[in-house]
Parts: C-alpha cells; structure tokens; sequence
C-alpha cells in the first residue's frame, strides 16, 4: 500500500515537472494533460487501443518483475520477445490451419524460454553477470530474427513483412473496429498468475526470500542457482507470450515486420512498467495499462496540443528519474 | 584532556551496543581499548570521532562540553580515527588523496602541500612514495598515509581501529614505533584491538569493554591472563542440569584447511561432536572460527580435509541480520525459513500451516511480536534472535551449531538461550558452541576446545579443564 502510494506520488511529482517542461517549450500544459489522460476515455476505440499497446508490456513487464523479486537485472526480455514472435511465424510457416496458434505458443514460448536460458545458466553456474549477457542476448536475437525474417519467412507479396498468420489462427478483435483481443485478457491473466505463483507457492517464496537476503537464503537450503533459473524460465514465459501475440494478435497485418517494429522496445517499456509497478506484479500491470494509456494519449497530443511524439517519451523520462531516485533512496536506508 | 561520561547507544534495530562508558583520554598518553568484536570498542569510538551520536551521555574537552554531528564537528577538535578499512582513493596518490582534504580551493599541488606532508612523515620516521597510486602499495604503508593525513588536518587525538588486522609482523613492529613518537609529541593514541599481545608494549593504559560495559582499566603490567579474563568474562564455572552422557559423534572434522586469498584461515582442524554433547570452540574472535562455521555451514570450501555431519544440522549465526532472517519479510516467512519445503503442499506454500507454525514459536519462546505479519525488521533485537533459535531448535536437527547464540541479548534472554541450548543436548542431539565468552562456554561445555590461529590448541573435557589454561591458550601463550 504504501509502494502505491509512493508511486502515486512519484507519478504526481513527475507530471508537476513535466508540466514546467512543456510550458517553457511552448505547450499549454493543460491540453497536454487533457489530451494524454481524458481525450484516451472518450471512445471506445481509444479506449481499447490503449489496452492493446499495454498487453506486451504487461507481459515483458512481469519479466523484468520476476526478476527483480529474485535479486536479478534481467533485461533479456526484449530479445526474449523477438524469439516469441520468431516462433509465431514459424508456426504459421509450418501450419496453415487454425493450430498454428497453439503451435506459436508451443514454438514461441521454448524459443523465449532457450533464449532466458542462456543468461540464466551462465549466471548460477559461473557467476556471469546477468545484465551484460542479456543484453547480449538481445542483440543476437535482434540480429538473428531480422534475418530470418527477411530471407526465410519474409512475405513475396509484402517484402516489409514475414507471412502471416493462417486466417484462421488469428486472434481478431472483440470488437470489431478496435484492436481488442483476447490477448490482452492473456496479459491480465498472466500477471494474475505470477502474482499467484509468487505469494502462493513455494518457489515463490524462495525467489523473495533470495531477492532479499541471498546470503539467509542459501543457508536456508535455496541455491542461488535454482532462483536464477526459476525466475529466468517464468520471465522467459511471458515475454515469448509477448512475442507470439504481437504476431497472432495484432490486425491488420498478423506478421512479424522485418524491421521489428511491431516488437521493437516492448522488453524495454516492460522495464520502465516493472520499475513504477516496485516489482510487484499487480502494480507491473496497472503500471503497463498507465504506459498504454500515456502511449494514445500521445497520438491526442500530437493532434491537440502540437507536440512531437518525442514529448511523451521525454514525460515517461521524468517519471522513472523520480521513482529511480526514491527507490535509491529507500534500498540506501536499509 | 578529553572525557567521555556515561555513553549509551542504542541502535535503531534495538541493540544496545554501550550501557553507560565513562572514559578519559590524555595528551601524550596511548590508551589500549580491548574487547571482543560486539564489545563496543568500536562503537564508543565512532562516537568520540562524530560519526555516531550517543543515545545518552556527554563528551567533555577540557571541562567543555562538545556536541559532534559529523566526523568533521570531531575533527575540528582534533580528533581523527583511522578506520579498519581505510579510505583512500586507491588511483590517486598519496598525495592527491591528501590534497583532497583541501577541495577545489588549492591552488596546486604545489611544494607547500609536499612539504608539509613530507615533515609529518619525517617527524614519524618513515618516508612514503608520494607519486605512487595507492593503489600500489602496501597496506602498511596506506595505514601511514591516514596517519599523516589525520595529522595535516591536525589531529591531536588518534584513534587507530585494529591498526594490526591487516599487517604482517614487521609491519606491525614499525607501526608501534610509529605510535610511540605521536605519543613523544605530546598527542593522544586511542589503540583498538582484541590482540592483546600487542597492545601490551605501547599502552600506558588499558581499558577493556565487555557486552557494552567498562569492565576496568589496567596498567600493562597486569599481564596477559588478567586482561583475558576482563575481556571474556569472570573465570568461575557453574553447571546447568546435564543428562546423561556424550554418546556417538553426529560431526567430525579431520584435518580442515580453508584460506582466504592464500592466507591459511584454518591450518589442520580436528574437531568432534557427539550426541549429549555441547561442545565449546572457545577462542579470541579471528583466530578461524568464523572460517570453520562458514565451512561447516557450506559457504566456503575447505582447501583440504573432511567434515562428516551425519543428519540434520540446524545453524544459529552469528549475524542474525545478515545470515538468519529476510527482514524485510514478515514474520512467518522468516518462522519458516530453512524448513518452508515442509509447508509444500504440491509445490503450493501451506500458508495457514505456516501461521500455526510461527504462532506456536511466538507462544513457545514468548517472542514479543505484534503479530505474525509483523516485519522481522520491527522486532527487537533479543525478540529477533529468540525467533531464529526458536526456529533453529525446531528443526529437531541432530546437530545444532550455535555461533555467538546470545551476543547482544539481554541477561534475562541470555540465561533463556542458555537453557534451551542445554535442553537440546539433553534430548540427544549434538551442540557446537562456537564462543568467545569464556564464561558462556564453561558452562554449558561437556567439552571444550581452544582454536588459536587456525588451529586447535586444547582439547579436553570441560570438568578437567582449568580456567587458567584456556586463557593462557586463548592468548597464544
């Protein structure tokens, strides 16, 4: 209650400052607000927007979260992601019927988790630090997609993008005329379910307890190794969901970009949702559906109030300077 | 001349390092202040030098009394310490990590600076590379670069933090002589330490501290044995209610080597434990002791030897904060720890099962608690070490190693741990009582052995041993 608090305040704080930033470059503060956090609520196809661009970053929010509980830097799920929306591809390559969904789970999911692997044994069994190898990692993965996205399973008719989805694979929207699907409520269930699995279970419980005070913890019979592997493999989970949806379940064109645009920067938005959330999962997610909102406001802004795209990014900078320096602040008092 | 009146300091986790230290410092005097790790030396001493403030009490300089917020208040009056680990900048040399003291303000590094620094190092008797990155030499060498820096700043109160953890032998000859020219110019030398052999040639005066309290203060020519016997606690042994005798051995250890950097922390240990037996490792804090419970425990790996545990081993560390509790967990999950997989039901946590659990301990050990979802952190430092031991005896291990089990507890809480450590060996389990207090271990001790510099010095059950001996073993003599 009370982390809610502070983030409510940081967030508060942050939008005082960026206020004064947007006055002094010649934007009515106001119309900034109102265009960012009221104009998203006045339809419904705004609305449900929003929801969609907040469903990766729910996902690869938990990621980095999961980490964080565990004591870890786990920056991998930006590349993690790439694997999944890989493995959605090579399911509608391999399949042109309708279980080319449950196969771009199947194929998604292992190739995120493989890839969480790799920092994660590296980091239990030698010690690698887990920021530099997965950031690695999401280099390889960058590279590695891009190219089979562009020679393997690019699309002969539309060379900016892979093949898509078989039609009947696709998860399409709810509601017609809005990009909400049912990958959304698979975000919203995820976080449910890591939050779950960490206060209910008993892994759950060591990756707290080692996040906290690895030292008690090992003696305590919890091997650092098994917290890095387990909380590598969840995170892996949900950024290669991440990854399969933004292919499965992204109209119109259920396909990969060969430039990864529809997957670019979601494991690093993740971050910034995992951060404001404190690492908790509910507050990941109501922190993803913040960003999503912030994310359509933006587009309102551009139109309302005349500011460049950059301007959000520059607001979302302010807050996570604010709420890094109050958790510095918090972990220094300890 | 500076007086410290009736010190009191309590931490905010609730350990109450000092309990009313009244001390005197005079010019031109070395005061050697002796005690166990956890005595208080340090703590008193942090406050002299500003960086803590007392809880309670007051510092006097010349009948005025002073009021330190900061290390720098400290400093103005002249008072420096050198600390334990030193805070040099190890890329700078030592010079510029002198002139750092300066600030922007100077001008150059120019040949005033030099000088000085050069004439203290001179008037002390030693010369140091001043071009060097520190980083580059020698520890004994970096220590007298705090020295001349403390002295720059004009200090006319030294106080040096176990000046001898880190040097060699030499090293240790030339610091003492170092210690006897501050002393010849007319400035106070504080000398902390728990090596009692060394403070013996310098000091005029010794003070010793215990559990936070001045025991006394002695000349030198008291000898090593008094000063022990101040330091560990008063040399009489009474029993507790034993039953039955040492049975089958549930831990041995044969021939344990374990270094540290190339530095032998434990050179050969043999050490065994039965059932129906505490047995007590007494020694004087560094000597290894810490090394063979890290091995024991499996946080370090021993170079060469065996340690056979047979069953269950159940561990009171010496840090609680650090090794026995999450404190930023609630109280059950902390009740838990060590034996959660017990609350797995299918891999789910058995929380209702778990809140039982710790309601019995919180009963059982009469843990003062606002409950169990209180945070660790909240509870008292006595309540925080009745819930590990609580937790640690419910284990119903075979051997039970208890590492420091009552430092900084209260009397009362003390006598409690006493019992139950006691009532465990009773119902056939093994003790190891790793202890510094004398008095502690003869009397819970079937058993007791003497490590010294990382090897076992004494053997022998605790009715035959005399308090004499082991003291005299205690200090390597």
């Amino acid at each position: 209650m009370r982390g809610f608090l502070d983030s409510l305040l940081s967030l508060a704080v942050a939008i005082a400052v960026g206020a004064v930033v947007a006055y002094i470059s010649g934007y009515n503060p106001l119309l900034v607000y109102y265009s960012m956090f009221v104009v998203p609520f006045t339809d419904v196809v705004y609305v449900t927007s929003a929801l969609a661009t907040a469903t990766p970053i729910i996902l690869t929010g938990l990621t980095f979260a999961l980490g964080l509980k565990a004591g870890l830097f786990n920056i991998g799920a930006e590349g993690q992601t790439y694997m999944g929306a890989l493995g959605a591809v090579i399911a509608s390559y391999l399949a042109a019927s309708a279980l080319a969904l449950p196969l771009s789970f199947v194929i998604g999911i292992s190739l995120a988790v493989a890839w969480a692997m790799v920092p994660a044994l590296l980091k239990a069994y030698r010690g690698v630090n887990e920021v530099v190898s997965t950031i690695m990692m999401n280099w390889i993965a960058y590279w590695l997609v891009i190219m089979e996205a562009s020679t393997t399973f690019s699309n002969p008719m539309q060379p900016s993008e892979t093949i898509k989805m078989p039609p009947s694979a696709r998860l399409t929207p709810l509601v017609p005329g809005t990009s909400l699907t049912a990958g959304f409520f698979v975000a919203v269930a995820a976080a449910l379910l890591v939050y779950w699995l960490l206060e209910r279970s008993v892994i759950g419980y060591e990756l707290t307890a080692a996040g906290l005070n690895p030292v008690a913890a090992r003696i305590a019979g919890i091997p650092q190794s098994r917290v890095v592997i387990y909380s590598f493999l969840l995170g892996g989970v949900t950024s290669g969901v991440a990854g399969v949806l933004q292919v499965a379940a992204m109209p119109p064109s259920y396909s990969l970009a060969t430039n990864l645009a529809n997957v670019y920067g979601l494991g690093l938005d993740g971050i910034t949702a995992a951060m404001l959330g404190r690492g908790n999962p509910l507050g990941t997610l109501l922190a993803a559906l913040f960003l999503g909102l912030m994310e359509e406001g933006a587009r309102h802004m551009q139109a309302l109030a005349m500011t460049p795209f950059e301007f959000v990014k520059v607001l979302q900078g302010i807050m996570i300077l604010v709420i890094a320096v109050r958790m510095l602040e918090l972990w220094r008092r300890r | 001349m500076i007086v410290l009146r009736e010190i009191h300091k309590v931490f905010p986790d609730g350990t109450y390092a000092l309990r009313g230290v009244t001390l005197e410092l005079k010019a031109g005097e070395v005061l050697g202040l002796l005690g166990e790790n956890g005595a208080g030396k340090t703590t008193l001493m942090k406050i002299l030098s500003g960086i803590y403030e007392p809880t309670r009490g007051a510092i006097e300089i010349d009948g005025r009394p002073v009021r330190f917020r900061s290390a720098r208040d400290a400093m103005r009056e002249g008072i420096a310490m050198v600390h334990q680990h030193l805070s040099l900048v190890e890329e700078l040399t030592p010079l510029e990590n002198i002139a750092l003291l300066e600030g922007p303000s100077l001008g150059g590094l120019g040949k005033l600076l030099r000088g000085k620094v050069e004439a203290i190092a001179r008037s002390l008797g030693f010369e140091v590379e001043w071009d060097r990155p520190v980083g580059e030499l020698p520890l004994g060498v970096r220590q007298r670069i705090e020295i001349v820096k403390a002295l720059y700043l004009g200090a006319r109160v030294l106080i040096l933090d176990e000046p001898t953890s880190l040097l060699s032998p030499p090293e240790v000859k030339s610091l003492l002589d170092i210690v006897k020219r501050l002393k010849a110019e007319g400035r106070a030398v504080v000398f902390i330490t728990h090596k009692i052999p060394e403070v013996l040639p310098v000091a005029d005066r010794i003070a010793v501290l215990r559990r936070g309290e001045k025991v006394g203060e002695y000349p030198p020519s008291v000898g090593p044995d008094v000063l022990v016997e101040a330091m560990v606690g008063k040399l009489k042994s009474w029993t507790l209610g034993r039953e039955g005798e040492p049975s089958d051995v549930v831990l041995s250890v044969e021939d344990l080597w374990v270094y540290d950097r190339g530095r032998p922390l434990l050179q050969g240990v043999n050490l065994s434990v039965r059932r129906r037996e505490v047995h007590a490792l007494v020694g004087v804090e560094g000597n290894g002791q810490e090394a063979l419970v890290d091995a024991l425990v499996g946080l370090r790996r021993p170079a060469r030897g065996s340690i056979r545990a047979g069953g269950l081993v159940a561990y009171i560390p010496d840090d609680r904060h650090g090794r026995a509790l999450v404190l930023d967990l609630p109280l059950v999950h902390n009740a838990v720890l060590g034996i959660h997989r017990r609350f797995s039901r299918a891999g789910l946590f058995d929380w209702a099962g778990a809140r039982r659990f710790a309601a019995k301990l919180i009963e059982e050990f009469s843990i003062v608690a606002p409950g169990p979802d209180a945070p660790a952190r909240s509870l008292s430092g006595g309540n925080q070490q009745k819930l590990v031991v609580g937790r640690e005896l419910s284990k119903r291990a075979d051997l039970l190693i208890a590492h420091q089990p009552t430092r900084g507890l209260d009397v009362a809480t003390t006598e409690y741990v006493h019992k139950l450590l006691v009532d465990v060996r009773n119902a056939g389990a093994g003790v190891l009582l790793v202890s510094s207090d004398l008095d502690e271990a003869l009397k819970l001790a079937d058993t007791v052995s003497v490590i010294y510099r990382g090897r076992v010095v004494l053997n022998k059950p605790a009715r035959e041993a005399t308090v004499e001996e082991i003291g005299r073993a205690m200090a390597g003599l």
